[in-house]
């Protein structure tokens, strides 16, 4: 039985909504999440725009404080990190962002932008070569020699975003957070990027957790799936599973929301519409969270907050209708 | 042209539109050729910076600078739009045809309550003689749109609205005027994928009851295979094929328009189907490829591409696609013609 790589114990975080100097109430990005990431797999996070997935992810990379609960990697709490400790944490935990063209500072050259992460960990030592070595990452993610001394306007988005994991790559990582990496960029270039990641997981044996709102592609590089709604996980299980077997109202919404390329695909599905508009995530009603949209809502659904159980080895979910 | 004759609401002719930058002159629109028929969704699909935002935009004449149409014929029922003097075609802009925006909030003006920014267009078009009795023509278009709770709604300011609301008082007010042709560009992208099913069975249903001819330009292949009864794609300035929606995802042609459906993610897809990226990415367009702009990229380039344009050409009745691949096949109206 392998351990947790990332482990979230009813984690946290809550936003004030302030006008003028009075607070209105909060808004509950991260409300209450476990979540276990097995090293080496690919955790996917879905969910729609403000449910909370890059809060989530800059929580378990301690970028921010949490309100309540916490994160240990590798066992040990992050937000209890300091001086040597937390710098080997920084290392080891990485991300990378949806936007490759602010993520990148426009100033510096391709050298640079890799390197300077080594020479912030002070690992600059260690390094022989430090243009063999970046070379060498920019081998990994598909670019060359001649890019080394080219700013990054210079670039497409999708080469952008290659520097930006050759960036995250330099300090030999074991984790990271791929926040919507793909997001910016055009199909045919996406696929690229998708593909160099699934093999850099491989060869060097990362861990990830993968957000983004575009389900086709977290069923694509996913080997389990969480399934997120204002701040609360709803449902989790295998990926392929998830697919096949939905249980969660809000995931049978979304999946069936999709529209695939296909027109045989067109002819099978029986779209359910969801009425009204996502939810305010500012002082969220009791019971269910998803009870305003609901089609399968039930008396108790308004009273009663529905906890993630395993309701199959492996598959959780979060709704009455499984308690 | 193969088969029966259609009514052509719109048709585009040999457009070239290019921009004047201080880096060069980007050829963006490079011999357009677009027919669209009465009452069908054709879908305009295509990557970032391929060219359909500004297809659309000349159609409406709005090219802002250094944008400039170069050549080129739009046939609106019968009349080329680029021709009419700009009293007239203001009778025709979000009066006949109607442009919903991607971003909603682009297209509202955040000081005047909603219902009032429908009821603006009926006035300017002489529809309604006051913004008085427009008000209930506002409430009926928000019904229409099933916005919840119109009359509420319709006296809210857009930052009290949601996007998904906002892009409903957009439909609203495209459907406000006379209109006939529906231009849609992306008007989901800025929403969920659950509000985004709920506007595109609006916009289906408000199609059919209408009788509207709908273009739906988007780069997302799902919306399209759903939307849509034929779908012309684009790549660097150019339409590179044009088919019945069944008949492009069945059997595309065109190499890009292979490698585009090889590469994109698919829920139903099982675990092992592996993406097939096209290699490189689209062409600078102040120096775009000569001959056909995709050879760069194309497994199936020959010598012959990097020299001809290749033209459009009918491979199957309403199949149309620009390759040499195909050039020594018999052409839909070869020999008769
Ligand atoms: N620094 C902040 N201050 C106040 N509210 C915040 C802050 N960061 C996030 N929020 C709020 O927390 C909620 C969750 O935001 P978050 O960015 O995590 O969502 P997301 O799922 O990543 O959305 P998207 O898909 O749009 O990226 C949102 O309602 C957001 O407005
Ligand atoms: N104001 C401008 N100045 C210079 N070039 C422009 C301008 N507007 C558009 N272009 C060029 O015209 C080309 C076509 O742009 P267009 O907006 O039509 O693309 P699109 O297919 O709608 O892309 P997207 O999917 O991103 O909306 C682009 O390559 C762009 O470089
Ligand atoms: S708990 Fe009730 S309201 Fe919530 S998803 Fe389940 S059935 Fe629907
Ligand atoms: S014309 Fe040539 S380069 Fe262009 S798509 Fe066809 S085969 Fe490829
Ligand atoms: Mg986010
Ligand atoms: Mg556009």
């Amino acid at each position: 039985m392998s351990k947790p790589l990332v482990e979230t114990r009813d984690l946290r975080k809550l936003f004030p909504v302030r006008k003028l100097f009075r607070t209105l109430g909060h808004v509950h990005a991260v409300d209450g999440v476990n979540l276990q990431i097995m090293r080496g797999e690919t955790l996917g996070l879905v969910g729609e725009s403000g449910c909370g997935k890059t809060t989530l992810g800059r929580l378990i990379l301690a970028l921010i404080k949490p309100t309540s609960g916490t994160v240990l990697f590798d066992g040990k709490d992050v937000f209890k990190l300091k001086g040597k400790e937390l710098l080997e944490f920084r290392r080891r935990a990485q991300i990378v962002f949806q936007d490759p063209y602010s993520s990148l500072d426009p100033r510096m050259m391709v050298f640079d932008i890799i390197y300077e992460p080594l020479l912030v960990h002070k690992r600059h030592f260690h390094i022989e070569d430090p243009e063999e070595y970046v070379v060498s990452l920019l081998e990994k993610v598909g670019l060359k020699r001649e890019h080394l001394y080219r700013y990054p306007h210079e670039f497409s988005g999708g080469q952008r975003q290659r520097i930006a994991i050759a960036r995250a790559l330099a300090l030999q990582p074991e984790f990271i957070v791929l926040d919507e990496p793909t997001s910016a960029l055009d199909v045919s270039v996406q696929a690229q990027i998708l593909n160099m990641l699934k093999d850099l997981q491989r060869s060097m044996g990362l861990t990830y957790l993968y957000i983004s709102h575009d389900i086709a592609t977290v069923k694509y590089m996913s080997d389990r799936i969480a399934v997120m709604y204002l701040g609360k996980i709803v449902e989790l299980a295998d990926s392929q599973e998830l697919f096949e077997k939905p249980l969660h109202p809000y995931t049978q919404a979304l999946l069936s929301a999709i529209p695939e390329p296909d027109v045989e695909a067109k002819r099978m599905k029986t779209r359910i519409i969801l009425k009204g508009e996502v939810p305010s995530p500012i002082n969220p009603p009791p019971g269910c969270r998803f009870a305003p949209r609901c089609f399968k809502r039930m008396d108790v659904c308004d009273k009663e907050e529905p906890q993630l159980v395993e309701v199959e080895k492996g598959h959780w979910v979060a709704c009455h209708l499984y308690a | 042209m193969s088969g029966k004759e259609r009514d052509v609401i719109l048709k585009i002719e040999d457009l070239y539109v290019n921009f004047y930058t201080y880096a060069g002159v980007v050829k963006a629109i490079d011999g357009v050729n677009l027919e669209v028929y009465r009452g069908e969704c054709l879908g305009l699909v295509g990557e970032t910076g391929c060219g359909k935002s500004v297809t659309m935009r000349s159609v409406l004449r709005l090219i802002p600078p250094p944008g400039e149409i170069v050549k080129g014929k739009i046939w609106f029922n019968g009349v080329n739009l680029l021709e009419l003097p700009e009293s007239e075609m203001r009778k025709i802009r979000g009066n006949k045809i109607a442009y919903i925006v991607q971003e909603p909030s682009a297209a509202l003006d955040p000081l005047y309550r909603v219902g009032y920014q429908v009821a603006e267009p009926m006035v300017y078009h002489g529809l309604v003689k006051s913004f008085k009795d427009a008000w209930g023509r506002v409430i009926q278009l928000f019904k229409s749109v099933m916005m919840p709770e119109p009359e509420e709604r319709a006296k809210a300011y857009p930052h009290e609205l949601s996007g998904g609301m906002k892009q409903r008082v957009v439909i609203a007010t495209a459907l406000s005027g006379e209109t006939e042709l529906l231009i849609a560009d992306e008007p989901t992208t800025a929403v969920d994928v659950t509000i985004q099913a709920q506007i595109m069975d609006l916009l289906s249903k408000l199609r059919k009851e209408r009788n509207l001819t709908l273009i739906l330009v988007t780069h997302n292949l799902g919306l399209v295979a759903e939307m849509c009864d034929r779908v012309a794609v684009m790549y660097a300035g150019n339409i590179v094929e044009l088919a019945p929606t069944e008949e492009l995802f069945k059997n595309p042609m065109h190499p890009y328009v292979k490698g585009l459906l090889a590469a994109v993610p698919r829920i139903t897809a099982s675990k092992d189907v592996v993406l097939k990226p096209i290699p490189g990415f689209v062409p600078n367009l102040i120096y775009p490829p000569p001959g056909c702009r995709f050879h760069p990229r194309c497994d199936k380039a020959m010598p012959i591409c990097k020299r001809e344009k290749p033209a459009m050409k009918e491979v199957a009745p309403g199949h149309w696609v620009a390759c040499h691949l195909y050039d020594n096949v018999k052409g839909v109206g070869d020999g008769n013609e």
